[in-house]
């Protein structure tokens, strides 16, 4: 039968490589970091590690205020030459992790992997080359003879263990965590948490705009897809102290609090896009502000009241809420009213049956 | 119906012995042996996770099935033991897809299908199509099925061990299931 051959067609198509030895020794590594006693330890090192890098993007720190690992970062003389490496494999949009560390490649950026430690110890060397746009890191501490390394064109950044962002060209760091110190030549500049190097030379916090960059929408999506909800939650949170008016931004917000349980946060969204955005975005902030508000049946009311005065799709759905939002504020005449008009209007629908069933129970 | 991939009679039961032990070396063998299937089967039940999104719950998985080892009796069942945690691994994680998905129609991307290679036919890629549309419009629990049944090879006994569902259960669904394809074919 001809589906047979193409659902053997499908599954030739669809067939993943089995893992490499590398991918199962790196696995095992994984398991290995599990099972160690430490690793709790580990897990909440990186966490403090991602948790300060938020609030250092958030709340720059005072340079007197923060003490931490060193990086460095050599200009082009202090820069050992590169072993050969083969075809190095490059990191995906998003988040990725390399053995305990995370990196983050934003859209169009590209990460490539030279070599990457098999696990956490003396001689476990990672190195990342940055070959376009921007990438953040989150290292965890190196023991004495393990490294990190990111190589961004004539730059190099060696991590014992903070977390920054490496943009490619032109050349900048921008340290959240830790302590930075960046060599060229016979000179030195030592960055810390909230500071950048830039242009050949430190910008202290005063001079760092006191705005994080703002994320493209597009990126916040990407962070969104990516389980990134936390960075995805600043992210937008920057966009909105740029420009509270920003409509994606705040669909995009109501989105991320609902899928976060954040109820309230999710509506508080949707009443700003009612307030700002155009008559149609408006239109479906009120239906989602409602479905949100299923236990709030006054504030509902009033969301579906003015969804209904335009009619279009979700009418039936809209008018069935509303029925049920004044029952349940005890106005049972004007919800069994309700219940009637959906049943007249939308005699097909599945409302409709629902409506049928509330008034019989009435 | 599609070639199940060749197996050994039972490889796997020194390995298994072997982390029971707390050698976790043995784990890399089988994931070698063992992480493609899983990862085909992922990617095939749940698309939407894309390869780089199957690899990851691969992965999650092996390291899963390392803490269920103390309940794991090894009888030969180890494959439909790792399905049956990939199952549930992906259905927790569809229904956090909630807005993956909403976004991804929002953007226009095809909630499946990952073969791009160029040199494929198009008569091959509408085939590939034409059985991801089917797939895609059936419920999830035949879907799973007809990937665990049909494409991955399991048995009735097997397929329904890994649902937790009886082989009647499994019967009908396939039933419909190819029903839908036929209708799509």
């Amino acid at each position: 039968m001809s589906w047979e051959k193409d659902l053997q067609e499908y599954a030739d198509q669809t067939r993943m490589d089995a893992p490499t030895a590398v991918e199962s020794q790196a696995l095992v590594a994984r398991a290995r970091r599990r099972s160690s006693p430490s690793r709790r330890a580990t897990t909440w090192a990186l966490v403090a590690v991602a948790a300060a890098a938020l609030v250092a993007v958030l709340w720059p720190p005072t340079p007197t205020s923060v003490e931490g690992p060193l990086v460095q970062i050599d200009a082009p003389s202090a820069v050992p030459p590169a072993a050969p490496s083969d075809a190095p494999r490059h990191l995906a949009p998003g988040r990725n992790e390399l053995l305990v560390d995370v990196v983050e490649v934003l859209d169009g950026s590209r990460v490539a992997v030279l070599t990457e430690a098999a696990e956490k110890g003396p001689g476990a060397h990672t190195r990342l080359r940055l070959d376009e746009g921007r990438a953040r890191f989150e290292v965890a501490t190196r023991t004495e003879g393990a490294s990190f390394n990111v190589e961004a064109g004539e730059y190099q950044v060696r991590v014992v263990g903070t977390a920054f962002e490496v943009i490619r060209a032109p050349f900048q760091v921008k340290v959240s965590s830790g302590v930075v110190e960046v060599l060229q030549a016979a000179q030195s500049w030592r960055v810390r948490a909230g500071e950048r190097f830039a242009d050949g030379r430190v910008h202290l916090p005063e001079e760092v705009q006191s705005a994080p960059p703002v994320p493209e929408i597009d990126a916040l999506r990407t962070w969104v897809i990516g389980g990134q909800l936390l960075e995805a939650q600043a992210g937008l949170q920057a966009r909105l102290d740029a420009d509270h008016r920003d409509v994606e931004a705040r669909t995009l917000g109501a989105q991320l609090a609902t899928k976060l349980g954040q109820r309230d946060v999710a509506v508080g969204h949707w009443e700003k896009v009612i307030q700002y955005g155009s008559e149609t975005q408006a239109q479906r902030a009120r239906y989602e502000a409602a479905v949100l508000l299923a236990s709030a049946p006054e504030k509902a009311e009033g969301h579906l009241r003015a969804f209904l005065k335009t009619r279009g799709p979700l009418t039936a759905d809209a008018r069935l809420r509303l029925a049920k939002a004044l029952l349940a504020q005890g106005k049972a005449q004007a919800g069994k009213t309700e219940l009637q008009r959906v049943i007249q209007d939308h005699p097909g629908a599945t409302p409709a049956r629902v409506a049928r069933e509330l008034l019989q129970a009435q | 119906m599609v070639k199940p991939p060749a197996h050994h009679e039972d490889p796997d039961a020194n390995d298994v012995r072997l982390l029971q032990d707390g050698d976790l070396r043995a784990l890399a063998p089988l994931y070698e042996r063992y992480g493609g299937e899983v990862r085909s089967m992922l990617l095939r039940t749940s698309p939407a996770l894309g390869p780089e999104g199957a690899d990851d719950l691969a992965q999650e998985v092996f390291l899963t099935f390392i803490d269920t080892l103390d309940r794991y009796q090894h009888q030969g069942k180890l494959r439909s033991w790792l399905y049956g945690i990939a199952i549930r691994k992906a259905r927790a994680k569809r229904r956090g897809y909630w807005l993956r998905s909403a976004l991804r129609r929002e953007h226009g991307v095809a909630a499946s299908g990952t073969a791009t290679a160029a040199d494929r036919t198009a008569e091959r890629v509408e085939a590939r199509e034409r059985i991801s549309a089917a797939l895609d419009a059936m419920p999830h629990t035949q879907r799973e099925v007809v990937v665990l049944r049909l494409i991955q090879g399991l048995t009735g006994e097997e397929t329904a061990r890994v649902l937790g569902i009886s082989e009647n259960a499994v019967g009908t669904r396939l039933h419909r299931a190819r029903q839908a394809l036929e209708e799509g074919a």
